[in-house]
């Protein structure tokens, strides 16, 4: 079969598939016969030395902190960009015929791997509100519906850590801030945060790749600053006595 | 002459001396135990992104537990050492004391409320060490009818052992040896304020082991000095004491409540884990919901995290005014310490030059 025949009617199996993404769990069986098998690049991520002591960074940081809220206007809509990333594929693919891109015709495509990937992509990076705080030492992104980003970076140019299942790394490339998550199944997920030279414009920038599907999925988002209301009351959390709240501007 | 009859009284009216103080010379060993030192690990240092054990930076809400735990450790040891009733004064201090017959010093190697491990340093005045070893348990509830605070606590075990250590050491000791300890100690503080009084008196080898050259004659005018003002120095000492003594009481019943916490937190986490890496995952791989399953065992993980760190967040809110409280009464009383002891280093060179003249 032509590599053209095959990606056009991978791209025409995927398409509707995707406007309907959340609808879907089962994909033909006649695709599945198609399996890339590629090792999903990173991309944007940081520079990690390969042996020694973890660098310092600059010390000049973006200030990242306020609240931040999804600016849909800029943000990348998910099925332009998905077009975009089955067409990568496709060039990609028809482009292993005669360029070592490890990318193998005969070893097919995984649909349901493409797909899922994708779908997994859209679903984490939603995020419609982010509260960042920041200080010289570390950044906490709270995020709805999902963990905390947190990046306890200190002097360093970058900190790993690691739980159960997965490992992450965290810190700074130049003026960006990047969280990086291998995960178990071969998935990994890179969110990359830089602002606009003015700081009133956010971006996040997620990568997210498994190692069965050759091409990672990079979604864009934007978002701009917003005051959210004043809150009324002071709250501290506390061990003996849990959440312990006092109006604001009287003592507790 | 008139000077120093002037000092002399100045120095005993200053401050009453203390009839339920330790003496020195009483037969028993006073212990000065120091606020013990944690070191937190250093952030990742990691060869590359591959490193199968990455070391984690602590986060920041752990600060305040850790530093907490530096005063509140040394105030439970004390007390646990004071119960035993083997020892003399048993004091905890934030600085150095230079009188000290028996010197501990602990680090907190590792404290997550499941496992207590600490490296304890406990050397008496001639330079002889005690014990030089980590004590390391496992928290166990426990009640008594008594209602004894101490031994309920959940690492009473791995104090008791440390004082049984000490208790061992001890009993080894002949009664010149403990005498020789209490002089040594004496000795030393003398030396510390007026050095060419007391260098005569003393010999330190290259091992640190301190011996008696030869002894001040029993009447020696700076000796009884140099023991009254012991004596008024522990006074002050006292009070800085009981303002650790408060700070344990205050943080206790919080610290508690957060080991409990973390022990909690610590058991079901590894247990979910366990379970978790242990089970076969029902979705092919790389498909969407396996994706999902990897990403939510992570989030939860990472969840956990963050429940620790706001047990810590929750501690520090609840414990920093007293440990500020405590921070500001400790410098205020060791800077009178200080300035006291400056003032006393001043007036005995004095004394010191006119009775040589």
């Amino acid at each position: 079969m032509p590599a053209s025949v095959i990606s056009t009617r991978l791209l025409s199996f995927v398409m509707p598939c995707f406007r309907t993404l959340h609808g879907l769990s089962v994909l033909g069986s006649s695709l599945l016969l198609l399996l890339v098998i590629g090792c999903a690049s990173e991309r944007g991520t940081l520079a990690t030395p390969t042996g020694g002591n973890v660098p310092k960074h600059s010390g000049s940081l973006t200030d990242f902190s306020g609240h931040w809220e999804k600016n849909y206007q800029l943000s990348d809509d998910f099925n332009t960009r998905f077009q975009l990333y089955v067409a990568d594929i496709q060039r990609r693919y028809t482009q292993s015929n005669v360029e070592a891109t490890g990318f193998s015709p005969a070893a097919g495509v995984n649909a349901e791997a493409i797909n899922g990937l994708a779908r997994f992509a859209e679903e984490i990076t939603r995020m419609p509100l982010l509260d960042i705080t920041q200080d010289a030492d570390s950044i906490d992104i709270q995020r709805e519906n999902d963990f905390n980003l947190r990046c306890a970076f200190g002097e360093l140019l970058y900190v790993q850590s690691s739980n159960a299942f997965g490992n992450d790394l965290c810190g700074w490339n130049s003026e960006r801030m990047v969280f990086r998550m291998q995960l178990g199944g071969g998935l990994a997920i890179s969110h990359q945060i830089s602002l606009s030279p003015d700081g009133a414009e956010l971006n996040v920038t997620t990568t997210v790749s498994s190692d069965l599907v050759a091409v990672p999925v990079v979604i864009s988002n934007y978002y701009t600053r917003f005051n959210p209301p004043d809150d009324n009351y002071d709250c501290q959390l506390t061990l003996t006595r849990n959440r312990v709240c006092s109006q604001r501007g009287r003592s507790q | 002459m008139r000077i120093l009859g002037w000092l002399s009284a100045t120095l005993i009216l200053m401050v009453p001396l203390s009839s339920t103080m330790a003496q020195s010379g009483d037969g028993f060993v006073d212990v000065t135990i120091g606020i013990f030192v944690h070191r937190p690990p250093a952030p990742v240092v990691a060869n590359n992104a591959q490193s199968p054990t990455p070391i984690v930076a602590e986060p920041k809400q752990v600060e305040a537990v850790r530093t907490a735990e530096t005063r509140f450790l040394p105030m439970y040891l004390r007390y646990s050492i004071e119960q035993a009733g083997n020892f003399g004064a048993v004091r905890v201090l934030p600085v150095g004391d230079n009188g000290a017959e028996l010197t501990i010093s602990g680090e907190i190697v590792r404290s997550d409320g499941a496992i207590l491990e600490l490296a304890i340093k406990a050397s008496d005045s001639t330079g002889r060490v005690w014990v030089d070893r980590s004590f390391s348990g496992s928290a166990i509830a426990s009640e008594t009818l008594s209602g004894d605070a101490i031994a309920e606590d959940a690492f009473a075990g791995l104090f008791a052992e440390i004082v049984r250590e000490l208790q061992r050491q001890l009993a080894v000791l002949t009664a010149e040896e403990v005498s020789r300890i209490e002089t040594v100690a004496l000795l030393r503080y003398g030396l510390a304020l007026v050095p060419p009084a007391f260098a005569p008196y003393l010999a330190e080898d290259t091992n640190g082991v301190t011996t008696i050259k030869r002894l001040p004659a029993a009447d020696d005018p700076i000796l009884s000095r140099i023991v009254g003002i012991r004596e008024r120095e522990y006074l002050f000492i006292d009070v800085v004491d009981e303002a650790y003594g408060r700070f344990y009481t205050d943080v206790k019943p919080v610290y508690d409540l957060w080991r409990q916490f973390q022990r909690e937190q610590t058991d079901s986490t590894s247990a979910r884990t366990e379970r978790e890496l242990a089970a076969r995952s029902d979705f092919a791989r790389g498909s969407y919901r396996a994706l999902q399953e990897n990403y939510n065992n992570y989030r939860w993980a990472k969840l956990q995290e963050l429940y620790v760190d706001e047990l810590g967040e929750g501690f520090t809110n609840e414990v920093e005014p007293t440990q500020l409280q405590l921070e500001d009464s400790v410098f205020r009383l060791s800077g009178t310490l200080e300035q006291q002891y400056r003032e006393w280093r001043r007036i005995l060179a004095e004394l010191f030059a006119l009775e040589f003249q």
